[in-house]
């Protein structure tokens, strides 16, 4: 199961108290769909509930805030709470929180309703926030955590993020992300000994899917960052991440990592053994093939050395002679005449054959749009 | 249509929820509309038990017109 899809099944089997893994089935789903469905569940539960809430927020409201503290920790309860919360001024429940305890601010936290206590969360002070994350991060209520990184402020983010070093917890948080445009704020925030953590945490507990996944939002310069320390990780770590790439279908977000990192990296991360297994190639161009991620792949294969170029092209020309048909269709044309222009003349006669009798148009076209290309010229004189 | 997901329509579960759900095969589908009813049904006891325990805190005089207050 996709990384993803798993994150999306915890959220919506945590929401309708479900044993984990009961909603499997719902494995294929669309996860926007999964999510805007869950969304819609939350507020429904909510709304069965709102008008008691409001009414015990209006009562709340007639004493005192330390009486309120006491009614809630010892008569109402967190759930209960929680709905109450939503439905006070926030600074109402801002001063309630400061009477409330951590543990119980914490419980209370993991009941509030996403879409209703957003404007609770926005308001809360720095320092409560911090505080509460702490408890959260103490009981591994990541999905919780999650969901605040993408409401509260940018300076309680920063507080809440300086206090993580757990790297495990971090890939959490940041897989279960609801808004994952948040994801570069997050990682931004992070210094470099708690990015090294979290990729630490990817090998020792088998968390690679989830940063694989999660690198395919990240910007640029994150993504060459974090791409750079993944390439240190040594050969053995990064065989581990290309079998889990091939597993996963993550190769898109593998390759645009690759292609942000320091072309010492590079060089090195294309060329290792694992890559020249014909079932790990087959799959990669597989998946760029059916993802339209040929510019990702293309701008590294002029790396490749002939060991390795070898197997890319036994699938390009044999076992899938159609993707070449794709890519010229696809692909940007310097991308192209990178790999035309990178093969040996060994390999001339069988890519002309291919593309002779699997994509003579899309190559016409291609040659027509690059007449004066010197990199095709070995292939115009075997196609004449 | 399932019992539940007649249920959950009649519950006035949202149209988008509601739409979702009958998207499903139906094995799956009344899978999905049992595990929201539970659900719902479990955080229906949760809330009228923590609410009841407020009650049961308001001193004997006063309790009428507090439930009047809490319950409408």
């Amino acid at each position: 199961m996709h990384i993803e899809t798993q994150a999306e099944l915890l959220k919506l089997s945590r929401l309708l108290e479900a044993e984990e893994g009961s909603l499997d089935f719902l494995d294929g789903q669309d996860i926007s769909a999964m999510a805007a469905f869950r969304a819609s569940v939350s507020g429904f539960f909510y709304e069965q509930h709102q008008d008691s809430y409001q009414r015990l927020a209006g009562i709340s409201k007639l004493v005192p805030t330390g009486a309120s503290a006491k009614l809630a920790t010892t008569v109402l309860g967190s759930v209960l709470a929680a709905g109450i919360a939503s439905e006070l001024p926030p600074e109402r429940a801002i001063k309630l929180a400061d009477k409330l305890p951590e543990d119980f601010m914490a419980k209370l936290c993991i009941h509030l309703e996403p879409k209703h206590s957003r404007s609770l969360l926005a308001a809360m002070p720095d320092k409560i926030v911090a505080t509460v994350a702490r408890t959260l991060l103490a009981m591994n209520e990541h999905i919780t955590l999650a969901r605040f990184v993408g409401v509260i402020q940018p300076s309680a983010l920063k507080q809440v993020s300086a206090s993580i070093e757990d790297g495990e917890a971090m890939v959490k948080i940041a897989l279960y992300l609801e808004d994952k445009s948040k994801l570069d704020a997050l990682m931004g925030l992070l210094s470099e000994s708690q990015q090294r953590a979290t990729l630490k945490a990817a090998t020792d507990h088998e968390l690679w899917p989830a940063v694989l996944s999660l690198n395919g939002y990240l910007n640029t310069e994150l993504r060459g960052r974090m791409g750079n320390l993944v390439a240190e990780q040594g050969d053995t770590a990064l065989s581990h991440i290309i079998e889990v790439a091939s597993e996963q279908r993550l190769w898109t977000n593998l390759l645009q990592a690759v292609n942000a990192m320091d072309s010492k990296h590079q060089q090195n991360v294309v060329n290792l053994e694992k890559l020249r297994e014909p079932a790990i190639m087959e799959s990669l161009i597989t998946t760029v093939a059916a993802e339209n991620s040929w510019d990702e792949l293309l701008t590294l294969l002029p790396l490749l050395d002939q060991a390795h170029l070898a197997p890319a092209l036994d699938v390009l020309t044999e076992r899938q002679p159609q993707s070449l048909d794709a890519a010229l269709n696809h692909a940007h044309d310097s991308n192209l005449l990178g790999l035309f222009g990178h093969l040996p003349d060994s390999e001339v006669a069988r890519v002309a054959d291919v593309l002779k009798s699997n994509a003579a148009d899309s190559w016409q076209a291609f040659a027509a749009r690059n007449g004066d290309a010197h990199e095709i010229e070995a292939l115009k004189a075997a196609l004449a | 249509m399932s019992d539940s997901i007649q249920s959950l329509k009649n519950k006035g579960l949202p149209a988008d929820a509601l739409a979702f759900i009958e998207s499903l095969p139906a094995e799956q589908a009344s899978k999905l509309a049992d595990a929201v009813l539970a659900a719902m049904q479990t955080k229906d006891r949760r809330v009228e038990k923590a609410m009841n325990n407020a009650l049961n805190v308001v001193p004997g005089p006063f309790r009428r017109p507090v439930k009047k207050m809490l319950f409408g």
